[in-house]
């Protein structure tokens, strides 16, 4: 816990963070927290799916074939744990306080007499579920790296947020869809309708490409997955989305047409050295024009105006293209295409979401439970609503320790 | 499906299944043309018509295959017609249902011809289902030829025909509806622009205006590949994306079919079936689907070791003229060249006196009598069933030969296949091929189809139009060989009256052939 407040004030530029957490083992914590503040009772509301005593149609072995695995004090790991019912699981946690609970698939029988099926023995049921980490933006934010987090990189995960929302929601038609902070610098995505427990690893598998508009490194840059200047509706509803915020938010808190590494491998996406050397020209008349304006007037911030300028040459070229084929003639596509996609590919693939492909694809993939304590953070991992994701602060989560006080307080 | 035995045993054999097998009654062309054989047949039929439409079915597949392999270059519709021909050539009026059924009117008879289609397309391919389901390899050969008859006809199927087949078949697949199209088809062209797609898809598109929504589950790949609108689930797909996606399902139905049955195999022939339906079943995977040869020996008089070599250089095929060559330049054959050529003269006829006289002379300058006595003579003598347990054996199918593997010196199994491209140039060349078919049995050879090659080179040297099936046996080759020159002779004689004859080496057999070639004529249409 100390470590983790150490490296956090390390990592952050700015002075006066939030104040650091009194020095409390977060072990020691984890069983007052299962026995007063761990919501047992929703969650085996959720994960039973009706299939409780309440229900007439129950299937009464439906929660007992769950695979749940907890993570115990030092880092042993016990999988294939199977309950009966809600009451079980809790008895069993409050029992043995794991630092972390893992959820699996439902499988074709209970867990615990796996070996008596051999093949036999699969899953059968699984929410679909996504996890976005931030160490995954590592190449592209400028305020810290590893498991650092804080209010300017935040908004990254905020927009791959509504992106995946909006997706899931719009083109795949799900309704029952939960996000929960990850603990430490990312969140994950549980959607739990019936139509998407009952999917392949195949079709999980289809969906995770669909959202898989970014394709990770390549010598140096981010291969986006774009063909041509004319995108998919679904990857211009996101383009929208990106654009909007690349502006307002993304530019200006990492900073990333200041002067310096992330600025040059920016420049990289453009297709031609004349260009680049044309958008340096214009940074530099600006630079200068702006150091004789008013000095009492507020300045833009450097990199929404270097954006705009390098926008502007952009969409010349691209005119100057077009024009260049004159009537009648075809544009020179191998020209032209680059120029048309560079400035998409640049907010795509520096603000696309980023999903962790594995994750999605097999069924039996555990995925760290909601409510959760973050062992090392002592941060809840506490749902959020994607409608409020901007403001959203990961900062200001509850950490157990928190809890722990409001709850003495409280009396 | 319940099988009556022609004896009248029990009923045994398959459990049988839920069944609305009975085709709609809609007049509809298209509707009795096309199925995705979900549900199996419930009916009782003789076990002599369960054997002759499976075959009959066989006999289509398997001669489509042929002609898509001999003619990879032709158009669809050209596929089409010549499946339609063959259809016709096979499977119509062979049902016992129409050869039973009284004279009606005109408007009644064309539906249950229909009918009748409908039947012995179901009833047919639940039998080869049967035959082909047992080995990985038979599967994907029947697999293969059925979704190529599928997609073959799927693909010529008007809008309208591909909005009733797929109301009935394929009911996942909905049209949509010309006031959703409207509001979606600006995206689907922005779909089909972000991927590429050519100015013509994106007019046919446009002029087209037939779209089907299907649940996304169903297509993943598409998904995947961002190639499609997804709106609330649902992914909207051209007409054109349609036909591969239907196929694809057709694919899967079947082949989940297929290896259920193969699982279930013991449940659907208990002990009973041993001796009745399994060995028929398992026969019609491994049918030869033309008829016996062996009756070719006595159709064309009686082969003497002293016309070999001519029959040799005019009727043998390759694989055996190639072995009577290499016989006669070393004096000697190793122990495969010798059946192989050996049970296919026995084929033709050569008593087994001449084929001792036969061999022993061949092999003379190299082995003295009293050894051949010894090593070779019994053996000869056991081939034709005169010694050990007295079997008659039938000479080898290509098939067989086309497996024979052999060392350095051996000179038997299949040419097409064991010999390189100049030695089968020399081979074929000697024996007078025609150039063009011969650079068409080698690439059929190149390509691994070797009784497709044999049947080039045969239509090479005896300058015929094109045989419907590749060459099945050697005897079919030598017996077509001799009916052709027969005929020809035939024809060359009937026009010339008793004068000195045409042809001198041919004039005594010209005279046995005439009186036989009548004979052979019937004999050849029935084969």
């Amino acid at each position: 816990m100390a470590d983790a407040n150490k490296r956090q004030r390390v990592d952050q530029d700015e002075p006066g963070e939030a104040a650091p957490e009194p020095n409390i083992n977060v072990q020691e914590a984890m069983p007052t927290y299962y026995a007063k503040l761990f919501p047992h009772q929703h969650m085996a509301r959720w994960l039973a799916y009706g299939n409780d005593s309440k229900h007439a149609q129950a299937d009464a072995h439906f929660f007992s074939r769950r695979e749940f695995c907890f993570t115990l004090d030092g880092d042993i790991f016990v999988r294939y744990q199977s309950f009966k019912d809600g009451a079980a699981l809790q008895e069993a946690i409050q029992r043995r306080c794991p630092a972390k609970i893992d959820i699996g698939p439902v499988y074709s029988a209970n867990p615990q007499d796996r070996h008596k099926f051999g093949a036999a023995f699969q899953p059968l049921e699984r929410e679909l579920v996504f996890d976005i980490d931030l160490t995954d933006y590592d190449d592209v934010r400028t305020c810290g790296r590893g498991g650092h987090i804080c209010g300017r990189c935040w908004p990254l995960m905020a927009v791959a947020v509504k992106i995946i929302d909006a997706g899931l929601r719009e083109e795949f038609g799900f309704r029952h869809i939960l996000w929960v902070y990850s603990g430490r610098r990312g969140v994950h995505c549980w959607v739990c309708d019936p139509s998407a427990r009952q999917l392949s690893d195949e079709q999980r598998s289809a969906i995770a490409s669909w959202f898989a508009v970014y394709r990770g490194q390549e010598e140096g840059r981010a291969r986006v997955g774009i063909l041509s200047g004319n995108l998919h509706p679904a990857v211009e509803r996101a383009a929208g989305i990106l654009r909007e915020a690349w502006v307002q938010t993304l530019l200006p808190s990492q900073r990333l047409l200041e002067d310096g590494p992330t600025c040059e491998a920016l420049l990289r996406y453009l297709p031609e050295e004349g260009l680049v050397e044309a958008v340096r020209k214009r940074w530099a008349a600006a630079a200068r024009s702006a150091s004789r304006q008013h000095p009492h007037q507020a300045p833009q911030d450097v990199s929404v105006v270097r954006w705009g300028l390098l926008e502007e040459e952009v969409r010349n070229r691209i005119a100057e293209e077009r024009s260049r084929s004159g009537r009648g003639t075809a544009p020179n596509y191998k020209v032209l295409g680059p120029l048309e996609r560079c400035l998409d590919e640049i907010v795509l693939a520096h603000a696309y979401p980023r999903l962790d492909m594995e994750v999605s694809r097999k069924r039996n993939h555990l995925l760290k439970a909601p409510f959760c304590v973050h062992p090392k953070t002592g941060k809840v991992c506490v749902p959020i609503d994607p409608a409020e994701v901007d403001s959203f602060d990961p900062d200001g989560v509850p950490s157990v320790a928190s809890l722990l006080r409001e709850l003495g307080e409280a009396g | 499906m319940q099988v009556l035995a022609n004896s009248g045993a029990g009923p045994a054999g398959f459990t049988p299944l839920s069944s609305n097998a009975s085709a709609s009654k809609s007049g509809d062309r298209m509707l009795t043309d096309l199925s995705m054989y979900n549900t199996p047949p419930t009916e009782n039929i003789t076990l002599e018509e369960f054997e002759r439409l499976a075959l009959a079915r066989l006999s289509v597949l398997k001669e489509m295959e042929a002609y898509k392999l001999r003619h990879p270059n032709k158009t669809e519709k050209e596929y089409l017609d010549k499946l339609n021909q063959l259809k016709q050539k096979h499977m119509r009026g062979i049902s016992s249902s129409s050869s039973s059924s009284a004279q009606p009117g005109p408007a009644a008879s064309s539906t249950s011809l229909r009918d009748e289609d409908v039947r012995t397309d179901l009833i047919s391919h639940y039998v080869l289902r049967l035959a082909y389901c047992r080995t990985a390899d038979l599967r994907k050969w029947f697999l293969a030829q059925e979704c190529e008859m599928f997609r073959l006809k799927f693909g010529t199927y008007n809008a309208a025909e591909h909005e009733a087949f797929l109301a009935a078949h394929a009911p996942q697949y909905r049209p949509v509806p010309p006031a959703e199209l409207e509001e979606v088809m600006d995206d689907i062209l922005r779909v089909m622009r972000s991927g590429l797609e050519t100015k013509e898809a994106l007019q046919r598109a446009q002029n087209d205006r037939r779209f089907y929504k299907v649940s996304w589950t169903r297509v993943p790949e598409l998904v995947a590949q961002r190639r499609v609108l997804l709106r609330g689930g649902w992914a909207y797909v051209s007409r054109d994306a349609l036909a591969p996606l239907v196929v694809a399902e057709f694919r899967a139905g079947v082949s989940k079919g297929l290896s259920d049955m193969a699982r279930r195999w013991r449940q659907m022939f208990p002990p009973e079936e041993e001796q009745r339906l399994q060995p028929l079943v398992a026969s019609l995977a491994n049918r030869s689907l033309v008829a016996d040869y062996s009756g070719v020996a006595t159709r064309y008089g009686s082969v003497s070791a002293a016309s070999l070599p001519s029959l040799a250089s005019r009727h043998f095929p390759l694989c055996m003229s190639h072995l009577m060559t290499s016989l006669h330049s070393e004096r000697h054959l190793r122990h495969g060249g010798r059946q192989q050529l050996g049970l296919f003269l026995k084929g033709i006829g050569l008593p087994l006196e001449e084929a001792l006289l036969f061999w022993r002379s061949e092999f003379a300058p190299r082995t003295p009598g009293d050894q051949f006595d010894k090593q070779y003579a019994y053996n000869i003598r056991h081939n034709y069933g005169k010694e050990g347990k007295r079997t008659d054996y039938t000479a080898h199918r290509c098939t067989t030969i086309v497996g024979f593997s052999g060392g350095a010196g051996d000179h038997h199994g299949c040419p097409y296949r064991r010999l390189d491209e100049g030695a089968l140039r020399t081979a074929l060349s000697r024996l007078n091929c025609d150039d063009r078919k011969l650079e068409e049995a080698l690439s059929k050879a190149r390509e691994g189809h070797y009784q497709l090659a044999c049947a080039a080179a045969f239509e090479g040297i005896h300058r015929v139009p094109e045989m419907d099936v590749g060459i099945s046996t050697p005897l079919q080759y030598y017996a077509e060989s001799r009916r052709v020159c027969a005929e020809r002779e035939a024809a060359a004689n009937g026009g010339a009256a008793k004068g000195p004859a045409g042809a001198v080496g041919e004039a005594a057999e010209g005279a046995a052939g005439g009186s036989n070639t009548a004979a052979a004529g019937a004999g050849a249409t029935a084969g």
